[in-house]
């Protein structure tokens, strides 16, 4: 795309166009405020998410200039995005994925209550602690 | 000053050098972003779980505070942007102010936050078993306020050592410390800071919005 330029003019950000990045982080800051007063259901999430990624793409690229050095320091943020992710994914997989290992009444270590009003035998129902 | 612009023996010459700096700055960012990911990663699992009791507490947050904190804090960003420019044209004046400005936005928002921990306290919306807000009393409210005062408390405090490099910087830069061969340290400082930036750019839709 812009290889040999942006090699080419090594690590100059202009103020001019750190000055329009600026302008842009601001008019992305009042969207996502605005669009969260409206209620989008899910969309609210994927939109909120969608003007962070933008915002945080624009920090990352020109304010601390992996756009104009290229090679081994963005392969340390790219790795540490991935790491991010393969936490949270199988985080959420494993929470989401369980199930209850037994029903009440196969659980050999329920017995049914002695007597109505003793609460201290809880059926578990579910295999979250 | 030590000479710092000049090259160490073991580079090949100051570009390689700044590279070197550069790389081992990223790598420590790179495990500032491993930091918060573990909480990134909790909140995912607790807002799957308490799906409810999360977009409640989303909705009590000051959501227009959060905005003028995010719009301080790209300020700060830009203003360490600027400082870097003049560092690398040996205007160390305009470096100071520079510097200084991103400091001060920094103050800034500890302020702001420190009004909204405020009224968290007064009405008792506190984490874990101290919590004790009546307006919110779904499943795992207290869960979503743990995790805003833990995510929220760990980049305050990031952005109270960002403040201290920062004012460190433009101390320095005042001795006239930077020049147009010599603004490594700038670089580096205002990388920090722009990390800082990062972490609130995502933790203000997922706590403030959504």
């Amino acid at each position: 795309m812009v290889d040999s330029t942006a090699h080419a003019d090594h690590g100059e950000l202009s103020p001019a166009r750190s000055a329009m990045i600026y302008v842009g982080l601001l008019l992305l800051t009042v969207a996502t405020y605005l669009f969260s007063r409206f209620n989008l259901g899910t969309w609210s999430v994927v939109i909120a998410l969608a003007i962070a990624i933008g915002k945080a793409s624009l920090v990352a690229l020109f304010f601390m200039q992996l756009w104009y050095h290229r090679g081994s320091v963005r392969l340390a943020l790219a790795t540490a995005v991935v790491w991010l992710f393969l936490l949270a994914f199988f985080v959420v997989a494993d929470v989401k994925s369980r199930y209850p290992l037994a029903n009440p009444n196969a659980n050999p270590l329920w017995q049914p209550p002695a007597a109505q009003g003793h609460s201290s035998q809880e059926p578990s129902t579910s295999g979250r602690p | 000053m030590r000479p710092e612009g000049h090259v160490q023996e073991h580079f090949a010459n100051i570009e390689v050098q700044r590279q070197a700096a550069r790389l081992g700055m990223w790598a420590f960012l790179a495990t500032e972003i491993l930091l918060f990911a573990g909480l990134f990663a909790a909140y995912a699992e607790y807002r799957s779980l308490f799906h409810q009791a999360f977009v409640l507490g989303a909705r009590h947050l000051d959501a227009m505070m959060a905005t003028v904190e995010t719009a301080v804090l790209i300020t700060g960003s830009f203003a360490v942007v600027m400082a870097h420019h003049y560092a690398k044209s040996s205007k160390a004046g305009m470096t100071c102010l520079s510097l200084l400005a991103a400091a001060a936005t920094g103050l800034a928002f500890l302020m702001l936050h420190g009004i909204e921990y405020w009224h968290h306290f007064e009405e008792g919306a506190l984490p874990g078993k101290y919590y004790s807000f009546p307006e919110i009393q779904a499943v795992g409210a207290s869960m979503f306020f743990t995790l805003y005062f833990l995510m929220t408390g760990l980049h305050s405090l990031h952005v109270m050592a960002g403040v201290g490099v920062l004012t460190w910087l433009a101390w320095r830069a005042a001795g006239g410390a930077f020049s147009n061969n010599n603004y490594n340290a700038v670089e580096m400082g205002g990388l920090y800071w722009h990390l800082v930036d990062l972490i609130w750019i995502f933790l203000f839709p997922l706590l403030y919005l959504v």
